[in-house]
């Protein structure tokens, strides 16, 4: 990678499914412009629409505004993704069925990042999400 | 062997279903999200309601797949007698997300239908 490309920010999307789809194009077309190879473009992809798509969910179910906030930045050794929201996620439903419907955003979110952080407080919700790139060789 | 191709209504998807006897084949095209899913859920539905005794679902034209697209793969499984759910796929795109959850235990994955069908 040459130069890393400037951050990429997006406020105020509506967490509404035609809306974080484009959300999601913007991304990937910024994550490929960074010289990010596409499997872990996928990945950040994946990770981050998970997380878009729980905002989604629990502003369906009447917690939070359904209103996000998506920041990416790359820096010299990792990608950082950071999608906040105002609203607090609801704690999922446990489904003791060992092939339940519902319930594989999170799982998804955290296998598809090198390190993933959920913090949620009064203001609403944080995830942060990075990816560890590989050291530039001199 | 009984073949016969009709498309079935979709708009965000391109949704494609062959009998192959008792096997139903749906060749799903397309980025499997949030706006779409309702779509990938009703096409299976339709399939489930003819009560295939196999019901492969080939992934391979698919560019984008998420815990959504999962969670109809999932319920389309509880419908059918196990292991008679079958996906097809050729990309991490839509293998991934199922090994990870591992719903590859319960869900075969295939290279290609004619593979998927022989098991």
């Amino acid at each position: 990678m040459d130069e890393p490309p400037g951050p990429f920010r997006s406020y105020g999307v509506q967490a509404v499914p035609q809306d974080l789809r484009r959300l999601r194009h913007e991304l990937m077309a910024w994550v490929l412009s960074a010289g990010i190879d596409e499997d872990r473009a996928q990945d950040i992809v994946l990770a981050s629409y998970e997380a878009l798509a729980n905002v989604a969910d629990h502003a369906y179910h009447g917690a939070g505004s359904g209103v996000v906030d998506l920041d990416a930045a790359v820096h010299r050794d990792r990608v950082e993704v950071v999608i906040s929201d105002h609203g607090k996620w609801r704690i999922p439903v446990v489904d003791p069925r060992p092939v339940s419907a519902r319930g594989r955003g999170l799982l998804l979110l955290r296998a598809s990042a090198d390190r993933a952080d959920i913090s949620s407080g009064e203001s609403g919700t944080v995830v942060t999400l990075a990816w560890d790139l590989a050291p530039v060789r001199p | 062997m009984t073949s016969s191709s009709r498309d079935l209504p979709a708009v965000e998807l391109a949704v494609t279903l062959d009998w192959r006897d008792t096997a139903a084949v749906l060749r799903v095209a397309g980025e499997i999200d949030l706006l779409s899913a309702p779509e990938f859920e009703e096409a299976v539905g339709v399939v489930l309601a003819d009560e295939p005794r196999t019901l492969v679902v080939d992934l391979r034209a698919v560019t984008f797949f998420c815990s959504a697209g999962l969670q109809v793969l999932a319920s389309a499984h509880r419908r059918l007698p196990e292991h008679a759910l079958r996906v097809v796929s050729d990309s991490a795109v839509t293998s991934g997300p199922l090994k990870t959850t591992g719903l590859d235990t319960w869900i075969g994955i295939h290279a290609t239908v004619d593979e998927a069908l022989a098991q």
